[in-house]
């Protein structure tokens, strides 16, 4: 039998009760709006040295945190791993985030809730034998027309070598991993060109592309309130990205998740300057132009 | 037929306003300042163009935002604003918060923050109507611009690399302000004239 939401509710007493007053003095304390809680997913394949943890935030209605790269404010959840003796955690993952508009500026994040996996390591494959406590200081921004910062010390207990049968859990963050950024097929071609305010990226997956989208990975190189514009070819797409106001010197390439068919791939895309000769080009490393920088 | 004549206009205002102000590089780094008058929490006016001459620093503010909070509850801005005006620059804290929105502040609540956090601003600019901020694209808090004694915007963006709200953070921080001025002054050219504000986004009129 789990115990998930009576765990949960556990949980939540507990975050909700930690969360420290807000410093803010004219306005009266906030509790922050999200919940936090650990979960976890067993070694897979049993035995292995592999298997996730996440962190589960549960946001009240109307309020968002944010992607890796929030977009026009805001700022990612964060989290500080403590974890017994050989064992280690990953970075946290970011499953595909939503774009969420406010007045003219435009968010990535995640409404309702979402899970941040971090895969976990045990060295040698060796997991405790015994019980064992898995600890996670973790903070976020929570903003809806208002933002309100949060933080939780987490903390879960697993049985020795991790043996918890897959559960409720395990659906959440295989759900979780399931919207994580892959790599690109290897058959793919991506190029990018930079002209004046823009930025164009020209996908070859071999089949029209109607519906893909981009979302970028650094603050500061798109703007996050333009949309991208989208035209099917017949072997892919082409986007163009307005550039960021604050793209103050040019850039070898643009790292983001481009969206094909509903699932994300994490890409990084040269660019080139578009062979115009009002575009400045310095700066631009790439081997298949014939404009040599500087 | 008059009673006509001011919906249209409502109209035409509303459709052209919202597209026109979106044209939002408005105060690119390397560009001219845009030109503002505001009012502060004295009842004081303030032009840029009388203000020609000496270096100029916009803080955008909003005290129920916790960016911001990391920054005055650090005694961080405080410090800025004493280091930098002491060397003769005009520091403007702006407020674009639209009355009800997070951050609004009449003039006598502006005065009652600057002194009870010993805030060390040349003014509070009071910009309820969002003028200032729409004109300089202002879209966090705190949301910094610096605009040199020509006139010439010399940096804008975000007011150091850490865009979280711990306080802890403050120490290890570069500042990007403080760099462009020291540069500026120096006679170099700014290192990073511009970067990705961060905070919360500015209350403007809905």
């Amino acid at each position: 039998m789990f115990r998930f939401a009576c765990g949960f509710a556990a949980a939540v007493a507990v975050f909700c009760a930690a969360v420290p007053p807000a410093a803010a003095r004219p306005q009266p304390p906030l509790q922050s709006p999200v919940r936090a809680e650990i979960v976890a997913s067993p070694p897979a394949p049993p035995g292995s040295g592999s298997a996730w943890l996440g962190i589960r935030l549960v946001m009240n209605e109307g309020w968002h945190v944010y992607w890796t790269n929030p977009g026009d404010s805001g700022g990612p959840p964060t989290v500080k791993w403590e974890l017994p003796a050989g064992l280690s955690a990953g970075p946290l993952q970011w499953p595909l985030p939503e774009r969420i508009p406010f007045d003219r500026m435009v968010n990535f994040g995640y409404h309702g809730e979402v899970v941040l996996p971090a895969r976990l390591s045990a060295d040698g494959g060796r997991w405790p034998t015994g019980p064992f406590t898995v600890s996670a200081q973790v903070r976020w921004v929570a903003c809806r027309d208002i933002c309100v910062p949060g933080r939780a010390t987490l903390s879960k207990d697993l049985p020795g070598g991790f043996a918890i049968p897959a559960g409720p859990e395990s659906g959440l963050l295989q759900r979780a991993i399931g919207q994580v950024p892959v790599p690109a097929p290897a058959a793919w071609r991506l190029s990018g060109t930079s002209t004046g305010d823009t930025f164009t990226v020209a996908l070859e997956t071999g089949r029209s592309e109607p519906g893909v989208t981009f979302f970028p990975l650094l603050p500061g190189q798109v703007e996050a309130a333009a949309p991208v514009a989208v035209k099917p070819t017949s072997r892919g797409a082409s986007l163009t990205l307005r550039k960021s106001a604050y793209l103050s010197k040019p850039i070898a390439s643009l790292k983001g998740v481009i969206v094909v068919r509903g699932r994300g791939y994490e890409v990084e895309v040269p660019l080139r300057p578009a062979p115009s000769p009002s575009t400045p080009g310095e700066g631009h490393r790439q081997p298949s132009t014939t404009r040599s920088p500087r | 037929m008059k009673k006509l004549i001011v919906p249209c206009l409502a109209l035409a205002f509303a459709l052209v306003v919202p597209f026109g102000a979106v044209e939002a590089s408005a105060a690119k780094a390397g560009g001219p300042a845009p030109t503002f008058t505001g009012t502060d929490n004295m009842g004081k006016t303030y032009a840029l163009s009388d203000l020609k001459g000496k270096y100029v620093v916009l803080e955008w503010h909003n005290q129920g935002c916790p960016y911001v909070g990391k920054h005055y509850n650090s005694g961080n801005m405080q410090k800025l604003q004493r280091e930098w005006t002491s060397k003769g620059i005009v520091w403007l804290t702006v407020i674009s918060s639209a009355p009800g929105e997070q951050g609004y502040v009449t003039p006598e609540q502006s005065r009652e923050y600057v002194q009870k956090h010993q805030a060390a601003p040349t003014a509070v600019l009071l910009d309820s109507s969002g003028e200032i901020g729409r004109k300089y694209d202002a879209r966090t808090s705190p949301h910094m611009i610096v605009i040199d004694p020509q006139g010439i915007v010399i940096y804008n963006g975000a007011i150091d690399d850490m865009p979280t709200t711990d306080l802890a953070d403050v120490p290890d921080a570069t500042n990007y302000v403080s760099a462009a001025l020291t540069d500026a002054m120096a006679g170099r050219p700014v290192q990073t004239p511009s970067t990705q504000p961060y905070g919360c986004n500015v209350k403007y009129a809905r």
